[in-house]
C-alpha cells in the first residue's frame, strides 16, 4: 500500500510540473502573437497583387525583404516612394525584394493608377482589410520592416525614409 | 459521569494523513507543504491578490490592437507606465500568475488526496464495537445503569433489539456485533468538500485547457450597412444587409434624460448574412458561399456550428454607398444614358449612349496637396468622393477628353468642378449630374459585432455544478454516529458527528427518551486544545 500511494505522488506531481512547463513556455513564448520587433522572425503572410495573382513571404524565402506599409492617401509613403522604386532597381540583381503592402484601398483604380505614375517595378500588395497590417501591429504610414535572408526582422522603421536611409538599411540586410 | 481525559481527535476519524508521516524524505515534504491548509490559504490570497492588481488598468486584452508602454504613459502616467514595464498589463496571462493558479489547483489536488483517502479507508473498515474507552472520550457521551440484573444476558440482548429498532425508526443504518450497536447516517456527506474539490479541479483543467491556440474566437468587427467583410482568424465573411435603430420618443424617457432630450436607442439590429469562403479569401474578390441569415440583436446572436455572433453596438456613419447619374449634353439638355458609381472600388468603365466613360481615378476624399495635384485624405471613406472620367465618342478625341464630378455640392463648388471641367475643355459640352436625391444610395449606420468561439462552456458549468452538489452535500447533511454498548447491566452511549452538534444531541435525546432513559443528561464537551479536562 505504501510503494501504490507513492506512485500517485510521483505522477501527480509529472503531471504538475508537465503542466507547470506548459503554461510557462506558453505565456513567454505566447509573444507569437505580438506584432514583430527586430530580432523576431518575419510574420508569414500572403495577399492578393494588383495584378490579381496571390504573392507572399513564401515566395521569397531565403532573400532579404524590404516590407513597406503605403498609401496614396498617406503624403510621406508617396514621398519615398521613387526612393523605394530606385533602390529596388540598384538592388533586385543581388536578391533583394520590396514589397509594397497597400493599407486597405479598395479603389483599385487609384492604387494602379499611383504605380503607373510612378514607373514602380516592385510588388505591391493588396491588404484590403487591413488584416496583415494588425498582425504587424503597424500604427503610423508609413512603417519600413527590414528583414534579411534568413528570415530574420532586422529593423522596424517608422516614417518616411530618404534614399540614403533606405540604402544603408539594405545595406544591412543583404550582409 | 466520570472525569475523563480530553477528548479523543476525530479528525479523518483519527487515521494518520500521508503528511503527517515522521521520517519523510524530500517527496514528503513537496507533499506536505501542499497538502498544508495553511499553504493554501495563503496560495488564495496571492492570487487573490495578483487578479485584484491586473483589474486596476485595462488589460492588453481589452484591446482590439493592445497598445504600448506610451499609451499607459499617457493615460495614467508614471504608474501606468511601471504597470507596463512590470508586465502587469498582462497579469492573467503571465507566467507568475498562471504558476500561482496551478500551485492552487496542485493544493486542491494533493490537499484531497491526503485527507480523502485515508478518511474513506477509515469509514471503510470501521467496527460497530468500540472500546469503552473510545466512547467515554466522545464529545457527547453517557452512562446508564440498565432496569435488568447484570447476569441476564437474555434482557441485554432483547434491549439492544429495541435500541436497534429505535435507531431504525430513527432513520440509521444498524449495525450490530455482540453486544455493541451502531447507529449511522449519511455518511455520504462526508465526501462533500472531496467532490467539491473534484468539481473545482474540473473547471481549472478546461480553463487551462482553453488558454491551447484556436480553441476559443473573439473578434470585433465594424460593418457598415451593405458592406461584407472577413471575420479575422476565420474563413467566414459577414454582410450587413441592414441595419435598425428605433429610439425611444422624448416623452417616453424621464428625468434627467427628457430634460436634456437625450437620444436613446430603444432597439437595434442588424440584418446579417453569414458566409463561408472557400477561394481567394482575404482578396478583394473572395468565393463566398452563404452559411446562415438572420437578425443579430443585443444579447440574441446569429450563431452557427459554434460560432456566436453578438450585436456589440453600432455608430452613425453616414456615408454615399453610390449615386446614379446621368450623361447630359450641356448645349441641348439631352439625356445620353444612366450609369451608377459606387464609392467603393467603382467600376472602370460606362456607356452613355454613344459615349464610352473610362474612370481615370476616383478619390474618396479629394483634397489637393503639397504640389496642387489630386490626392486623398482618407484611403476608403467617401468624405468627399471625386470621379475623373476620361470620356471617348463622337466629336472626342481620340485619347478621350476628361472630366471630372464630384457627387457632393459642397465638394463641387468647393473645388470648382464646373471651372476645372471648362479649362479642360468638356465643361461646356457635357454635364454629369444626379437626378435628385432618391439617385443617392445613402448608408447610415456602422454595426459593430462581436464573433465567438467557446466549446468550453458546457464543460465549465459541468464543473461549477459538480462544485455545487459537494457543496450541498456537505453543509446540509451531517454524517452522524451513535454508538451503544452494554456491559452487565451498563450501557455506554457515545455520538459523533461532523457539524451540527445541536442536531446530534437533539438525536441522542430522541432515542433515549423512546429508549426510557434520561434525556436531559446529555450534553456535549467541548473540544479542549490545551488539554485540560472540562
Amino acid at each position: 500500500m505504501g510503494k501504490y500511494r507513492r506512485w500517485i505522488q510521483i505522477s501527480i506531481f509529472i503531471a504538475v510540473l508537465l503542466i507547470a512547463g506548459y503554461t510557462v513556455a506558453g505565456s513567454l513564448l505566447g509573444k507569437d502573437e505580438n506584432p514583430p520587433v527586430a530580432g523576431d522572425s518575419v510574420v508569414p503572410f500572403e495577399l492578393e497583387t494588383l495584378g490579381g495573382t496571390m504573392a507572399g513571404t513564401a515566395d521569397f524565402k531565403g532573400k532579404p525583404m524590404v516590407i513597406n506599409f503605403w498609401g496614396t492617401f498617406c503624403p510621406p509613403c508617396v514621398e519615398e516612394t521613387p526612393a523605394l522604386q530606385r533602390m529596388y532597381e540598384k538592388y533586385k540583381d543581388q536578391g533583394v525584394v520590396i514589397l509594397g503592402v497597400n493599407l486597405g484601398e479598395k479603389d483599385l483604380v487609384r492604387v494602379s493608377q499611383f504605380v503607373k505614375e510612378f514607373d514602380v517595378t516592385y510588388p505591391i500588395l493588396l491588404d484590403p482589410e487591413l488584416l496583415v497590417r494588425d498582425r504587424y501591429g503597424v500604427r503610423s504610414y508609413p512603417t519600413t520592416f527590414f528583414v534579411d535572408a534568413s528570415g530574420k526582422v532586422r529593423e522596424v522603421k517608422i516614417g518616411g525614409m530618404t534614399e540614403g536611409y533606405i540604402d544603408s538599411s539594405i545595406q544591412n540586410i543583404i550582409q | 459521569m466520570e472525569e475523563t481525559s480530553k477528548p479523543l481527535d476525530m479528525r479523518y476519524d483519527g487515521a494518520p494523513r500521508r503528511s503527517q508521516k515522521p521520517k519523510k524524505n524530500w517527496l514528503d515534504y513537496v507533499w506536505s507543504f501542499f497538502s498544508s491548509v495553511k499553504v493554501g490559504v495563503w496560495l488564495i490570497v496571492l492570487t487573490l491578490l495578483g487578479a485584484a492588481i491586473g483589474s486596476i488598468y485595462p488589460q492588453e486584452e481589452a484591446f482590439i490592437i493592445p497598445p504600448g508602454i506610451d499609451y499607459y504613459e499617457s493615460t495614467y502616467g508614471w504608474l501606468g507606465k511601471w504597470y507596463y514595464i512590470l508586465g502587469l498589463s498582462h497579469t492573467y496571462t503571465s507566467w507568475w500568475f498562471q504558476l500561482l493558479v496551478l500551485m492552487l489547483g496542485t493544493s486542491i489536488v494533493v490537499a484531497s488526496l491526503d485527507r480523502g483517502i485515508p478518511l474513506y479507508k477509515a469509514l471503510k473498515k470501521q467496527k460497530p464495537d468500540r472500546t469503552i474507552d473510545f466512547m467515554r472520550r466522545q464529545q457527547l457521551t453517557l452512562e446508564y445503569e440498565l432496569p435488568f440484573e447484570a447476569e441476564d444476558q437474555a434482557a441485554a440482548d432483547r434491549w439492544l433489539n429495541e435500541v436497534s429498532a429505535q435507531l431504525g425508526k430513527q432513520r440509521f443504518r444498524v449495525s450490530r456485533v455482540g453486544m455493541a450497536v451502531m447507529g449511522e447516517k449519511n455518511r455520504w456527506s462526508r465526501w462533500g468538500p472531496y467532490v467539491n474539490h473534484l468539481g473545482l479541479i474540473i473547471f481549472l483543467l478546461i480553463i487551462l485547457i482553453r488558454t491551447l491556440p484556436g480553441f476559443t474566437l473573439e473578434e470585433y468587427i465594424s460593418v457598415l450597412e451593405g458592406d461584407t467583410i472577413p471575420i479575422p482568424n476565420t474563413n467566414y465573411y459577414l454582410k450587413n444587409e441592414k441595419f435598425t435603430v428605433e429610439f425611444y420618443e422624448n416623452d417616453e424617457l424621464r428625468g434627467q434624460f427628457r430634460e436634456e432630450e437625450r437620444v436613446v436607442p430603444r432597439r437595434f439590429e442588424t440584418k446579417a448574412v453569414l458566409y463561408t469562403c472557400t477561394e481567394r479569401c482575404g482578396t478583394s474578390d473572395p468565393v463566398l458561399q452563404e452559411a446562415v441569415q438572420g437578425t443579430i440583436e443585443v444579447n440574441n446572436p446569429l450563431e452557427y456550428r459554434g460560432l456566436s455572433i453578438y450585436q456589440f453596438g453600432y455608430e452613425v456613419t453616414p456615408q454615399i454607398r453610390s449615386v446614379t447619374v446621368s450623361l447630359f449634353d450641356k448645349q441641348t439638355g439631352e439625356n445620353y444614358g444612366q450609369f451608377t458609381l459606387k464609392t467603393q472600388n467603382p467600376d472602370l468603365s460606362y456607356t452613355a449612349g454613344p459615349y464610352k466613360l473610362r474612370l481615370h481615378n476616383y478619390y474618396p476624399e479629394f483634397s489637393l496637396d503639397a504640389t496642387g495635384a489630386p490626392t486623398t485624405v482618407s484611403g476608403s471613406k467617401p468624405n468627399a468622393p471625386a470621379y475623373i472620367f476620361m470620356i471617348t465618342g463622337p466629336g472626342l478625341p481620340e485619347e478621350g477628353s476628361s472630366y471630372i464630378y464630384f457627387p457632393r455640392e459642397i465638394d463641387k463648388e468647393r473645388f470648382r468642378q464646373d471651372d476645372i471641367n471648362a479649362a479642360v475643355g468638356t465643361g461646356d459640352k457635357f454635364e454629369i449630374r444626379a437626378g435628385g436625391m432618391e439617385d443617392v444610395e445613402i448608408a447610415t449606420y456602422t454595426s459593430t459585432l462581436t464573433a465567438r468561439t467557446d466549446p468550453t462552456v458546457p464543460y465549465l458549468l459541468f464543473g461549477g455544478l459538480i462544485a455545487f452538489i459537494g457543496l450541498a452535500m456537505g453543509f446540509y447533511w451531517q454524517h452522524r454516529r451513535i454508538w451503544l454498548r452494554v456491559d452487565g447491566n451498563r450501557l455506554t452511549l457515545a455520538a459523533h458527528t461532523n457539524k451540527n452538534w445541536y442536531g446530534m444531541r437533539t438525536e441522542a435525546k430522541k432515542l433515549l427518551e423512546a429508549l426510557g432513559l434520561e434525556a436531559a443528561a446529555v450534553q456535549i464537551k467541548q473540544k479542549n486544545r490545551e488539554g485540560e479536562p472540562s
